[in-house]
């Protein structure tokens, strides 16, 4: 579903990804671990097509179109979901609004009927359930005073919503408590299917043992350096990244 | 100057007038000759030019302006009309909802002349000076406790095609009984492309215990002036929501001076204003806080397109007899073009010790994190960025009591924002 191939991104003229090779099939769930620095979020901005993060070299093709010839909202009408771990705040717009506005383009993009308030009350009650939200979420504004482990919940809540076949998660789990990550986990592991991709970036292994990983790549200075199984997280969680890193030195 | 001395002239010269009318306006207009139209180095008017104002030459609007048809079905709006045509207010059109009491200008002048003078204080604007002296419109309006009709009540303005440049000097006065209460529209509209001028004072004054929402609409047409004063005297326990949407204009300038007089007086002052293309709009706002326990609320949220400016000088004055005073003054610019320039000056006058009062203001662009956010999650740029632009204004929206009024002012946004996002 996804392959990127010797991906090289530079902001602001500092290279931060220099040459990354990764192949993630429908069906599967794959985890980006590495230190800070290494490049984690900046591979999740390119693949949702942030403008300052500048491809100098290699490609991403997806479903085999190529990716980075696609604006940021033609990604994600095609499917592509991130999950941010700064969500934005958008005051003044409540979240009700919002998602019915993204859920109704995504629906006019495949051909489907758009949804009335009705029949989008209904649906999102469902949705807001499995993230353990309340409906007074709804008439909020987005993200506005929310906590950090209510912006997480919303950012799945919109992937449950959006129906999107490839999901990235961009330290979704970083400052959430235990039950949290739970929250977080139970909404990805709904999420999987066998035509749904997901790439878990993360700093640590802890929600990943919620999860049912495929593979865990170790990114540092912006290549990945290592691939393996679930026992890969339990490496690092002993040894530290430094472990790694004098393993790749050597 | 000349051109306006021969207008004045004109209006002087009025046979139905009694002397001491004649009298106000001959003493307003040598006031007004005095200090002139104001001058760049006056600090109210630092950042506001009437130069274009000042060379052409307006003629007052007279009976002959009126079209031959004027249209009953304006819109199909809900709204009791008061229905003003090039100044000229038009019974026939308008529909006046029961309980309410309507004077001309002239009869309250002869009644007590303090009904239509009072309220004005030697600081006014050189514009409601001058108003005082060529007022040729208006009506004073009394609205009873018996009053319960909560349908908003509309005042009207419309200027229509015309040969020449016009002028109206109108002035509305709405005294409010004790415990009374009231919706208010004002509204101001031009089907003109050629200039004119409109230079309209409007006073509010409540009982005690009354309670006044006042939206304010300024959409004239693309080529006008519209100079405004805008006075509230709030007296004990009595409240006045204002709410002041402007949006037309070439120069737009409101001088809304607010006196708090009785112990828990509430005002709330908010704004949406919103320019395009070289428009130039001022709010100079004074809120005078003078006795205890009274309350204040100021939101003025401006929205600069393309080359446009704009100016918020927003200042609370708490006199020292004003202890327990809670006042909040929030100025908010949302600048979409890179050429449009906004000055904004919040100040806090202070002589009483047991105040609570905060004042803010912040300027900026639409925020790139969200722009992306949105567009990630499926929306187009233009698409997300009006989004956006809705967000930032509808915390002024949503405050506006009425819902037919909320309604009338999102669609009026809404078309604003259409003709700015789509070019």
């Amino acid at each position: 579903m996804l392959k990127i191939k010797n991906l090289h991104v530079s902001v602001e003229g500092k290279p931060i990804l220099k040459g990354l090779d990764l192949a993630v099939n429908a069906g599967e769930l794959h985890a980006i671990m590495g230190p800070n620095g290494s490049g984690k979020s900046t591979l999740a901005h390119v693949i949702a097509g942030r403008e300052m993060y500048k491809v100098t070299d290699g490609n991403i093709t997806y479903n085999g179109k190529d990716l980075l010839d696609m604006e940021p909202e033609e990604r994600a009408l095609e499917g592509v979901f991130m999950s941010y771990q700064y969500p934005a705040v958008i005051p003044g717009v409540n979240l009700a609004y919002f998602i019915k506005a993204s859920v109704n383009a995504v629906r006019k993009y495949r051909g489907e009927p758009e949804m009335d308030a009705v029949d989008f009350l209904s649906f999102i009650k469902e949705k807001l359930a499995q993230v353990k939200m309340d409906e007074s979420y709804l008439k909020r504004a987005v993200n506005e005073g929310f906590s950090g482990g209510e912006k997480k919940r919303n950012e799945i809540l919109q992937m449950l919503t959006l129906d999107p076949s490839l999901a990235v998660l961009d330290e979704t789990d970083s400052g959430l408590d235990i039950d949290a990550v739970r929250i977080v986990a139970d909404g990805v592991n709904k999420f999987r299917g066998e035509d749904r991709a997901v790439l878990v970036i993360t700093h640590y292994q802890r929600i990943l043992q919620y999860m049912n990983p495929d593979k865990i790549h170790v990114l540092m200075d912006g290549r990945i350096i290592r691939s393996g199984g679930k026992k890969l997280a339990n490496e690092l969680e002993e040894k530290g990244y430094s472990w790694l890193e004098e393993a790749v030195a050597a | 100057m000349k051109h306006l001395e021969k207008q004045f002239s004109t209006i002087a010269s009025a046979e139905h007038e009694p002397q001491s009318l004649k009298n106000l306006r001959n003493s307003a207009f040598d006031s007004f000759k005095k200090t002139g139209f104001p001058k760049k180095n006056w600090e109210a008017w630092r950042f506001t030019t009437v130069a274009d104002l000042v060379k052409t030459p307006f003629r007052l609007s007279t009976e002959a302006d009126l079209p031959e048809v004027i249209s009953k079905s304006l819109d199909n709006l809900p709204f009791p009309t008061l229905l003003f045509v090039n100044g000229h207010y038009q019974p026939d059109e308008s529909t006046l909802p029961k309980g309410i009491n309507v004077n001309t200008l002239i009869d309250s002048y002869n009644e007590d002349a303090k009904l239509v003078t009072n309220g004005f204080d030697s600081g006014s604007s050189p514009f409601t000076v001058l108003n005082t002296a060529m007022m040729n419109s208006g009506l004073h309006i009394r609205i009873s406790e018996d009053f319960e009709n909560h349908t908003p009540i509309r005042f009207l303005y419309l200027t229509t095609k015309l040969s020449e440049p016009i002028m109206n000097h109108p002035r509305l006065i709405l005294d409010m009984a004790d415990n009374a209460q009231a919706n208010i529209i004002e509204e101001y509209r031009g089907d003109s492309s050629d200039s004119y001028w409109n230079n309209a004072v409007t006073v509010i004054r409540t009982g005690n215990n009354s309670k006044v929402h006042h939206v304010r609409i300024q959409n004239e047409a693309p080529a006008a002036s519209h100079l405004a004063t805008t006075i509230y005297e709030v007296l004990a326990k009595g409240a006045i929501h204002g709410c002041f949407i402007s949006a037309g204009a070439a120069l737009y300038r409101n001088d809304v001076n607010v006196t708090l007089l009785g112990e828990r007086a509430d005002v709330t002052l908010n704004g949406l204003c919103l320019s395009r293309e070289t428009q130039h709009m001022d709010h100079n706002i004074t809120v005078d806080h003078t006795s205890e326990h009274v309350t204040s609320r100021m939101l003025f949220k401006y929205i600069l397109a393309e080359k446009s400016s704009a100016v918020f000088n927003g200042r609370a004055v708490v006199r020292s007899d004003a202890q327990k005073t809670d006042a909040d003054q929030t100025n908010k610019n949302l600048l979409l073009g890179n050429d449009a320039l906004m000055y904004s000056n919040p100040q806090l006058e202070i002589y009483a010790d047991d105040v609570r009062c905060t004042h803010g203001s912040s300027t900026g662009q639409i925020s790139e994190d969200a722009l992306f956010y949105l567009r990630s999650r499926g929306l187009d740029a233009v698409s997300a960025k009006a989004l956006l632009i809705n967000g930032f204004a509808n915390e002024v929206v949503d405050d506006i009591n009425n819902e037919e009024i909320r309604d009338y002012t999102r669609r009026l946004f809404e078309s604003w924002l259409s003709g700015v996002t789509h070019g």
